[in-house]
């Protein structure tokens, strides 16, 4: 097969990766059979390699994935090199993503920077994952595996020397994310009494006792690949940060990440206590599920200022979009979910005083 | 004088001719923006067909918060008001009662961008 005619715009990636991996590899010589574009983001760029190495200590056949830039990246994500230090560190403490391999820093020789990764097998697909097929016994190890998998994430706390470029939250995880979230919305500049109310009341109500770990910051039904039902890569690492634990349960567990299958409230696929029961099986400590309801709130409300902001690109006119435009149309939705999730918790409150 | 079929009419036939007649034909790849613009109408043909229930929760907000002179001036108005108030604290002694208040006004809206949704919620 013809490489270069795969690429769709970048003709000369797998060339130049063929060049890069014989350095890394100290190969004889390295031929890329395949070179095909992967869905997914509009941030960045995933490509399939398929690679035969000949000689060297990799000699062999492998299935890699290249990461880089796609032309419309954001800055508001971390950089390749940054994402590649983070995945090293999960990897490290034994959470279940593609192997990083080689990073490469661009010095202007192919224009941005890349890494490569071990291609994980199986599929994120979100819907046919919460609509399929799985028992309740498969959903219960699938979700108890999400939290296994988050507990050995949340076992990396700073400092860690590789990864000083993520920034400590200013103190309290949450109420640093209820500023983060206003400066958000004035920056749009529309006024949203909703999320103010809600804001308001995640910044009354925030936990006292937190702890500041390595987390994820997009762990959600979609972003993790599932095979014959069972998880085989955690991806999309490029909102990783040090931030309480629990946000990433939240994040996973909020009504928006249930793809409509409301009633498995951790990501569309399973309950809550298999995910605890996965979390505690390696935690040092117990999963308080009593400060899951606020974080949901918190997961809700980042989801309000995402969409909003994916609307003001279409309202503002940057980027005409009908997908964008309908995001924005989602507002209420989310708006019910946030006003839904702080009442019950508020009824629960009221029935134990 | 008014022209007939009105916008409602003639946003839904034109959103039935895009499902019925249109995407059948269409390939596989552009069902999504098809049935997105579908959508689109849907949500278009509710709100220029709705009836007052927004403005009246709005107003009701409104009279309860501040009184009957905001509401009479109108939630456009004093939603960047509101929206200030929130975060200062001015309402945190009856938080739940704005959040019922919201609540109302945010159901309003629901019921023209996805009234599926508020089934789904179990709130109609």
């Amino acid at each position: 097969m013809n490489a270069t005619t795969e690429t769709s715009g970048q003709p000369d990636i797998a060339t130049f990766a063929a060049a890069f991996l014989k350095r890394e590899t100290g190969a004889d010589e390295v031929e890329v059979h395949d070179c095909k574009r992967l869905g997914g983001g509009a941030i960045q760029e995933n490509l399939a390699l398929a690679v035969t190495v000949r000689g060297g200590p990799w000699d062999g056949r492998h299935e890699l994935v290249l990461r880089t830039d796609s032309p419309s990246s954001l800055a508001v994500s971390l950089s390749r090199a940054e994402e590649f230090a983070v995945l090293q560190a999960a990897f490290a403490a034994g959470v279940t993503v593609p192997e990083p391999l080689w990073l490469h820093r661009d010095q202007g020789e192919f224009g941005k920077d890349f890494y490569l990764m071990r291609k994980a097998g199986g599929s994120a697909a979100a819907r046919p994952l919460v609509r399929g097929d799985l028992t309740p016994d498969e959903r219960d190890a699938l979700v108890a595996q999400l939290g296994t998998e988050l507990a050995r994430l949340h076992s990396v706390r700073p400092p860690v020397a590789a990864l000083d470029f993520l920034p400590l939250p200013d103190g309290s995880p949450a109420l640093s994310r209820v500023r983060e979230y206003r400066r958000h919305i004035d920056a749009i500049g529309r006024p949203q009494p909703t999320l103010e109310w809600a804001l308001r009341w995640l910044e009354l109500n925030a936990p006292t006792s937190t702890e500041t770990t390595l987390t994820h910051g997009d762990f959600r039904t979609g972003n993790y690949m599932v095979e014959g039902g069972r998880l085989s890569a955690v991806l999309d690492w490029e909102f990783a940060g040090w931030s309480d634990p629990m946000e990433d349960l939240g994040w996973l567990c909020a009504r928006c990440w249930r793809f409509g299958a409301w009633d498995n409230e951790v990501g569309g696929v399973g309950g809550s206590a298999a995910l605890a029961r996965g979390y505690e099986s390696v935690s040092a400590r117990p999963l308080d599920l009593s400060l899951l309801p606020y974080w949901k709130v918190m997961g809700t409300m980042r989801w309000a200022v995402i969409a909003l902001m994916q609307a003001e690109r279409h309202l503002s006119g940057e980027q005409p979009s009908l997908e964008l435009a309908l995001t924005g149309r989602m507002l209420p939705e989310i708006e019910l979910d946030l006003i839904q999730e702080i009442q019950s918790i508020e009824k629960e409150r009221a029935r134990h005083a | 004088m008014r022209s007939l079929p009105d916008a409602a009419a003639l946003l839904k036939i034109a959103r039935d001719g895009l499902l019925n007649e249109l995407l059948p034909h269409l390939p596989k790849e552009h069902h999504y923006t098809a049935l997105m613009a579908a959508n689109a109408l849907a949500i278009s043909m509710r709100e220029i067909s709705a009836d007052d229930g927004q403005h009246k929760a709005e107003a009701a907000l409104l009279h309860e918060l501040y009184g009957q002179a905001a509401a009479d001036e109108g939630v456009d108005a004093f939603a960047a008001h509101l929206a200030r108030d929130f975060r200062a604290g001015r309402f945190d002694d009856r938080l739940n009662d704005a959040g019922e208040l919201l609540m109302a006004e945010v159901r309003a809206r629901l019921s023209i961008s996805n009234p599926k949704y508020l089934k789904q919620a179990g709130l109609n």
